[in-house]
């Protein structure tokens, strides 16, 4: 196919040993000259011509038809022997190769092996009831060692109350004494009576803060 | 707290020392003790109860002194571990053991 074409500017540049297409248009006058460019052609450079002349058309040299110079078009690479027209033309598309794919399974393939329903239920009963029992266990050492430290407290509880007794009564007779003292001209007092009509002993309760007991 | 004893060599009745020998206390000085609580929830006046008070003094203190004279080391060893872990008996089962093994509860 030979086709008007406007000279872009650009040119492919020849480098030592390699080629560097350039996307231009190259006018047939320039093609007939550049015949060192011809010669220097591998098939390896083809690689980039093909690939883009989906999308990009490059007008390239070659000399294989017949001895002349053809521009490589679209036609001219995806060629039918007996085509007509362009429309004609082969299809250039991705596809699968020849003879199809291999088939594909897509059915799903559940296996109904492993533990049955009641398998698994007993297998869960079995794990709580024995998580109850170990927790069932841990409780009694527990309870053990509270037992042993509220005994302790039990056992000197006493000694303790005696002991708090016996300064308390020393305090509250020397209290006494301070009261006789103050309300001595005072008719009709009564030292240390109780303020409760209710008969029984209760502790003083006088609201005092005392540092060196607390 | 330096020592579990004072200057004359008896036991100071503190809370670790006293802890560390409640079981003897419970089994030695059971009488005493229940005496005094009875008397006291008839009549909490501490003044009513003095006398039972002070005997439960006297037992307890005699006990101390006792145990303190029969197995000195290891009582210092366990009131030591209670003071040092106020009180609680979990941490202190090593010297509770030796203790009971040099005095033991009868």
């Amino acid at each position: 196919m030979e086709e008007e074409e406007v000279k872009d500017g650009t040119k492919a540049e020849e480098e030592e040993g390699e080629l560097h297409l350039d996307f231009c248009l190259i006018s047939q006058a320039e093609v007939d000259t550049s015949a060192q460019i011809r010669g220097n052609l591998r098939s390896s450079d083809f690689r980039f011509v093909q690939t883009s002349a989906l999308s990009l058309q490059i007008l390239v040299n070659f000399t294989e038809r017949e001895g002349k110079s053809v521009t490589m078009t679209e036609a001219s690479i995806r060629n039918k022997p007996g085509m007509a027209s362009v429309k004609d033309m082969p299809l250039l598309q991705d596809g699968p190769p020849p003879g199809g794919f291999a088939p594909v399974r897509y059915a799903r393939r559940i296996p109904s092996k492993g533990p049955s329903a009641v398998a698994i239920f007993l297998a869960a009963f079995g794990t709580f009831s024995w998580g109850m029992y170990q927790v069932g266990k841990g409780n009694k050492i527990r309870r053990a060692i509270k037992e042993e430290k509220y005994a302790a407290r039990r056992a000197i509880l006493p000694m303790l109350q005696a002991e708090e007794d016996e300064r308390f009564v020393n305090e509250w007779r020397k209290y006494l004494e301070e009261e006789a003292r103050i309300m001595k001209d005072v008719p009709g007092w009564k030292v240390g009576e109780s303020v409760y009509h209710s008969g029984r002993w209760m502790p003083p309760a006088t609201g005092e803060l005392r540092p060196e007991v607390w | 707290m330096a020592s579990a004893v004072d200057a004359v060599g008896e036991p100071i009745p503190t809370s670790a020392v006293l802890m560390s020998a409640s079981k003897h206390i419970a089994g030695r000085c059971r009488g005493e003790n229940i005496a005094f609580l009875k008397c006291k929830k008839d009549d909490p006046n501490p003044e009513k109860c003095l006398d039972k008070g002070s005997q439960v003094t006297r037992c307890v203190l005699s006990l101390l002194k006792d145990l303190h004279q029969k197995c000195t080391k290891e009582m210092d060893a366990y009131a030591g571990c209670m003071y040092y872990n106020t009180d609680e008996f979990e941490l202190c089962r090593k010297q509770q053991k030796e203790f009971e093994k040099a005095c033991p509860l009868n």
